[in-house]
Parts: C-alpha cells; structure tokens; sequence
C-alpha cells in the first residue's frame, strides 16, 4: 500500500477501537487489551510520518511524544480520578519536553510550572474535597463511548492526512535548496500561486515583508542581540545539538531566545499582555466571590 | 524533503494526535475534573501546533499565542475550579448529568434518566472480618435494656 491514506484510515479506525475498548464502562476484564490497538495506531501514524534524518532525534522525539500521548490516553481512560491526574502530569512532561526541543524553552518551563505545579494541585485538593477513590456512577460509566471515540478517529483521520502529503510539501518543494526562514517562510505564504518559484520572485507581495522582518531582527535585535561576539561561545556549543544541522543552529539559537521572545511580548504584543492580565485578575476575583457566595447563601440563592 | 518540513509535519502529527485524545475525554467522560483535564489535553495539542509553526517560519509568534493560551487557561481553571466547589456543595457529586436538572421543573425529560445506565455498580467493600479471640464477657440482659450507672 503505497498511499499513505490508506495507513491513515487504518490507524484511524484502530485508535476508535482501542479508546472504544479501553473508555470506561470497560469491556471486562480485557478492557487493557485495548492499549495494542492504540499503540499500533500511534506507531502506524508516526511511522508513516517523516523521518527526522538522525537516530538521536529520532528517538528522543519519541519518547517525548510517547509520554505525552499515553498521558493523554491514560487522562481519559482512568477511572479514578487521582489516576486521570497523575497521567494528565505525564502527558504534560512530555508535551514540555517536546516544546523544549522546538526552540521554546521558556514555553516548556512555563507549561510544566503553570500545569503540572499550579493546576494540578488546585485539582487534587478539589478532588480530596470530593471523591478521590472513583466509585462512584458516573466514574463507572462513560457518556456514549463508541459515538465519542469515532468522532475522535474522524477528527485525527482528517487532520494527518492533511498534514501530511498535503499542500505543505508541495509548498516546500518550491525551496528544496534554502534553509533560511525567511525564504522559507515566503514559500509558505504564497503556496497557493507559485510553488516552484518561490525562492525567486522579489516582485511578489510576501517576500519584501518577511526578508525585511529577517533583517530587522538581525540588526535590532533588541537585548538578546547586544554582545553577539560573547555570545558566541554560548551559540556555537548550542550547535551540538543533534535535531538542527550546526550552520542553522547558531541563528536559531538567537531567533528563538528567551530574550527575543520578551522583547516581542513586551513591544508588539504589550496591549494583549495588559489585557490577559486583567483577565486573569478578573478570573481571580470571580473565582473569590463564587466560593465565598456559594459559602454564605447556597449555589440557588440570591 | 528537508528537514524543517519534517519537524513541521512531526509537531503537528501529535498535537492533532492530543487534540483528538482529548476530544474524546471531553465528550465522554462524565466526572467534570476529568472533562476539565481532557479540554487541557486539547489545549496542549493547540500549543503544540503552535510550536511547531513558529519553528517553521523562524520567529516567535506562535510561542506569543502559547503564552496567551496560557494565561486564558489559567484562568479558565479557576473560576472552573470554584465551580466545582460550589456544584459539589450544592449536588455531592460532580456528574456532568446534574446539567439536566437546570430544565425547568414542568418540562418532560429531554433524555433517559440519568440513573438508568449506572448499571455496572462497583460493590460494597468487603472489609476484613478479626476472628473472636478469648471468652466474651457475660453481659446480664437486663442491664442492656435499663442501666443504673455508666
């Protein structure tokens, strides 16, 4: 079977089948069994997938991304609660983990501090004032199991064939021979006009915007930019590293700094900041007063 | 193909793969903490996604969204969380069924009842039994009925 999309409605309908098996009301005592067909469901998905072109990558990238997806499938199929916590905080290990190695560190530290140290135990203290040992009903029993895991089958079905085989490797076969994001990125925008002459059409409307971007950012480069030649030190054993060829690592080393990713947030992005700060005092304040009302009068009263 | 591109098309494989894990437990599962940890699973596919767009076109948008995404999601989770507290005082439990009783009283019942499919109940547990150990001590009848002193 040459057509990827065949392997895809397989593992599609292998994932339906083993969520279905393995979602509570379990089918018995053989409700595990249904870990083998979504097990040969991510590995038929990934497999078909590219090939990150090192082994060292390759399994690194595995494991995290094996950590955050039997997570997520052990968040949905625990029956107990404290269980459903205790996988919610591995699939978010492995989720920070991949997000460390696509250049976003700070957003790994920030998702495993924000999840896994400040929600999740906002969530077991509400499970330790609730019920911790799932026995009850509607731990027990789930909400139409088979219609739920379909609509998840369909879903992901749809989105990797889409992803891959799809219009972005034909938008990338325009500029096999640049490694640059700038050029890159331009072949993205104008996917849908002219793929193959992407690289080489400086009349086209994207790419003044995005080279003049690239090259506002290596001149001003806001405090992550100052001191390059010290830096370099830093940036040149930073291209160890096995996921990123060494030319391209320095650069993206300086792209995708903590720094940079401030100086973003505080000078583009600073009205959306204050606001998201609003919000979360907002949050904060109805979080109060719903407890303290639901305290003095009962959820029905006044 | 290059390498970018597989990067690109490996972030985005597994954050539809979490996207649609969670959908499920967001559709299925009935305990609301659960439903609220599957819609974070959702949200992790989402950031995953961004990530890896932001990897692909060289700056760091996508990764001002996850902070957003972030922030939101925080807040979601604590005014959720106060909720929770509230149901729970309110019902005892935290069924997402319990939405049926927000109908209005003289309506008829939209759906089956709720109790109808809590049919595997989990048994009572059995607790062990200490076998009798010594002679129980003679207790006069009449003093279990009528005592004069403690």
């Amino acid at each position: 079977m040459n057509d990827p999309h065949g392997w895809y409605t397989l593992a599609a309908i292998l994932g339906a089948m083993g969520l279905w098996l393995l979602l509570p009301p379990g089918r018995g005592r053989r409700r595990w069994l249904g870990a083998l067909p979504l097990a040969a469901a991510g590995g038929l998905i990934l497999g078909q997938g590219p090939w990150l072109q090192s082994w060292a990558a390759e399994m690194i990238y595995g494991s995290m991304a094996a950590a955050a997806l039997v997570g997520a499938v052990g968040t949905v199929v625990s029956r107990q609660p404290i269980y459903s916590a205790a996988w919610f905080a591995l699939s978010i290990a492995g989720a920070a983990g991949l997000m460390l190695i696509n250049w976003a560190e700070f957003l790994a530290v920030a998702v495993l501090i924000v999840y896994a140290g400040a929600i999740l135990v906002m969530f077991l203290f509400v499970l330790m004032l609730s019920q911790p040992d799932g026995r009850a009903a509607h731990d027990r029993n789930g909400w139409e199991p088979l219609v739920s895991a379909a609509t998840g089958a369909v879903l992901v079905g749809v989105l990797t064939m889409n992803i891959v085989g799809g219009t972005l490797r034909t938008a990338a076969q325009g500029e096999e021979s640049g490694g640059d994001p700038a050029a890159r990125s331009s072949a993205l925008a104008r996917k849908t006009s002219a793929p193959h002459s992407a690289a080489a059409a400086p009349n086209d409307n994207a790419a003044p915007k995005h080279a003049a971007a690239a090259s506002d950012g290596s001149a001003t480069d806001g405090p992550a930019g100052k001191g390059s030649a010290a830096d370099a030190g830093k940036l040149a054993a930073r291209s160890a590293s096995p996921f990123v060829p060494a030319d391209d690592a320095a650069n993206r080393a300086k792209t995708f700094s903590v720094g940079r990713l401030g100086a973003e947030l505080f000078s583009r992005h600073l009205v959306a900041v204050e606001v998201a700060g609003v919000l979360l005092l907002v949050a904060l304040v109805a979080a109060a007063v719903i407890v303290g009302h639901v305290h003095r009068h009962g959820l029905g009263g006044p | 193909m290059n390498l970018e591109l597989a990067w690109l098309e490996r972030n985005l494989l597994v954050g539809a793969m979490l996207f649609g894990i969670g959908l499920v437990g967001a559709i299925c599962r009935r305990n609301l903490i659960v439903v609220f940890l599957s819609i974070e699973l959702v949200f992790q596919g989402a950031a995953l996604s961004w990530v890896g767009w932001s990897r692909w076109h060289g700056n760091v948008d996508g990764q001002v969204f996850v902070i957003f995404l972030i922030a939101v999601a925080a807040c979601e989770a604590a005014i959720a969380l106060a909720l929770f507290v509230a149901i729970y005082h309110h019902w005892g439990r935290l069924d997402v069924l319990l939405g049926r009783q927000l109908r209005e009283a003289d309506l008829p019942e939209a759906d089956e009842p709720a109790e109808a499919d809590s049919a595997e109940a989990l048994p009572a547990p059995s607790w062990p039994r200490l076998p009798p150990a010594g002679v129980p001590p003679k207790i006069d009848p009449q003093t279990l009925h009528q005592r004069d002193r403690i």
